[in-house]
């Protein structure tokens, strides 16, 4: 069966080039425009992985979703990726590894969406 | 004290800042006595008694301006109600005992009264509006008063100068007091007069200033919110370019490919340019700055071995100096890496092949001064002025590397004042260039 990949992202077309990119390489997709239909989508659906935009209706939702991801016991080991524009926006450097607490997801990728970044990323951090 | 109004021109600072002038200006003043007794006393002018006297009161002006001096450098707080006494009560001591030296020179024969001209002068500088009209009616009292002593025998005429006897003839010493009135009073009004139109300009100046940094304020967050905005649309539809790409794959026209490849060129232009646009403007927001306590030699080390490869690639040797030291620092991590990082990547791009680059830091007094060195085509000394403008790019840079906004060095000299540091550079054009950061710290306890 193939693995679902949730994309929690209010911009439409950037959804989509990734739905596309993603389909193409064998994975079911479905999304939600914003963090709390998000969490709802993760409940029904139960993805295998979580892309996640940080900058949605405020500049750091997608944090706030992160955390309440890791904070419920039914779904706090689906894989994270962050999607993020802000590194460069507001001077915010991530590494995932030195942020790991501070920041509880497994992987961060820039926009522009590079398609086969994302098949890596989403490859790398989805488990068997 | 509602005497005085709430302007910049008397403010606690610039009240402060005239009490240490008039003490400098007394220094002077007394210095001026001792000479003019001296110079007396060797061309046997004047009677002795006279003249010693004069030394006696400049001995006391002395030690009055070095009670002042350790009055204003002891308290270090002052209330406005404070100051405004201490300044009138120099002021009146001074005139004082100027009344004292033209009583000692011959009253009326001394030349010594026009010197309550500048005191006139002072009062309209130092004071506001009607206190030089008070100082010249002081200053008419105290010579009138003078004059009045003397002549009603109370107090009995000093003959400075043997041969002048004007004291005598009434009629001379009612022309003398005249003249003197109308010159205080016109010196009164035209000292007054002057300091008020500067003082009005001044306070224009200082509203069309603040008026203009608000302007400036507008245009800049206008600039980040526009920037900001424009970069999310872009970077999707560089994604989705991508995604066109990337699904076409290999089978596809070539020209079309090309095509694409170029669109996707120009969208990664565009936000890099964006992105150095809404650089130019960081830190206009307090809570964006992020400033933390820091190794200024561990950052330089990690933008230096970053910057490595694209070094290797032109086979040019890329060095970092520094002591052991950590070099701690306050600032903005981010803002130093981009002023870095910008420094030394132009040095790679404007450097020929096999060209040697070389980063220092070193402390020097309360600075940590960070030097960037390259033996590349330099920049003639003509256009040095203009490579901090923003958008601006030497002739030559252009024609040897098309792409880049001409915000990179503007962005950084922007990022050095947010540490308010400060950057030069130094270049012969063909020998190379040198930029040197300074960025001052404070000593820690």
């Amino acid at each position: 069966m193939a693995k679902k990949v949730l994309i929690i992202d209010d911009d439409f077309d950037l959804v989509e080039a990734m739905r596309i990119t993603l389909e193409a390489a064998g994975y079911d997709v479905v999304d939600a425009q914003d963090g709390e239909r998000g969490l709802e989508k993760i409940k029904s659906e139960s993805p295998d992985l979580i892309i996640l935009d940080v900058m949605m209706t405020s500049m750091d939702e997608g944090f706030h979703v992160a955390y309440k991801i890791r904070e419920d016991a039914d779904i706090k080991d689906t894989p994270i990726v962050m999607l993020t524009a802000v590194g460069n926006q507001t001077g915010f450097q991530f590494d995932p590894g030195k942020d790991a607490d501070f920041l509880p997801v497994d992987a961060f990728l820039e926009k522009p969406v590079n398609p086969k970044k994302l098949v890596d990323v989403v490859h790398q951090n989805i488990k068997a | 004290m509602t005497l005085f109004p709430d302007t910049p021109a008397f403010s606690i600072g610039s009240m402060l800042r005239r009490d240490r002038w008039l003490i400098r200006l007394r220094w002077y003043a007394i210095l001026g006595l001792f000479i003019g007794v001296i110079l007396l006393k060797t061309i046997q002018l004047g009677p002795p008694s006279s003249l010693n006297a004069m030394a006696i009161v400049g001995f006391i002006l002395l030690g009055l301006n070095l009670m002042y001096l350790a009055y204003a450098s002891a308290k270090k707080q002052f209330a406005m109600s404070n100051l405004v006494i201490l300044l009138n009560l120099q002021m009146v001591m001074d005139l004082f005992l100027l009344t004292i030296l033209i009583y000692l020179t011959g009253s009326e024969e001394s030349p010594l009264s026009f010197f309550y001209v500048f005191h006139i002068i002072l009062a309209s500088i130092i004071f506001p509006g009607g206190f030089s009209y008070l100082y010249s009616l002081l200053v008419i009292i105290l010579y009138s008063g003078l004059l009045l002593l003397e002549h009603s025998v109370y107090v009995e005429h000093i003959c400075f100068i043997h041969e002048l006897h004007l004291i005598g003839d009434s009629r001379v010493v009612i022309g003398i007091w005249f003249v003197f009135v109308v010159t205080m009073m016109v010196s009164a009004y035209l000292a007054q007069n002057v300091t008020e139109r500067h003082r009005r300009v001044r306070t224009k100046l200082e509203i069309t200033n603040q008026k203009l940094q608000e302007i400036n304020e507008t245009k800049t967050t206008f600039f980040r919110y526009a920037s900001h905005e424009m970069k999310a649309p872009i970077s999707t539809i560089q994604s989705t370019l991508m995604v066109i790409e990337d699904i076409l794959g290999t089978n596809a026209d070539e020209r079309i490919i090309n095509m694409l490849n170029r669109a996707i060129g120009r969208t990664s232009e565009t936000i890099g340019m964006l992105k150095d646009l809404a650089d130019l403007t960081y830190g206009n927001f307090q809570e964006e700055q992020q400033f933390d306590h820091l190794s200024l030699r561990e950052l330089l080390e990690s933008i230096v071995s970053d910057a490595k490869p694209n070094s290797d690639r032109k086979s040019q040797s890329l060095k970092f100096n520094s002591a052991a030291a950590p070099f701690n620092f306050f600032g903005d991590a981010d803002a130093l890496r981009k002023i870095f990082t910008n420094l030394i990547s132009n040095a790679i791009r404007y450097t020929h092949e096999s060209g040697n680059i070389q980063v220092s830091l070193e402390k020097i007094d309360l600075n940590y001064v960070v030097k960037v060195t390259d033996d590349g085509q330099g920049i003639p000394a003509s256009e040095q002025t203009n490579i901090f403008k923003e958008f601006y790019r030497t002739p030559t840079a252009r024609k040897l590397i098309s792409e880049g906004t001409g915000l990179g060095l503007a962005i950084v000299m922007r990022m050095v004042e947010l540490h308010g540091g400060d950057i030069q550079v130094d270049s012969l054009e063909g020998q190379g260039s040198t930029f040197t950061v300074q960025l001052p710290f404070e000593e820690e306890l």
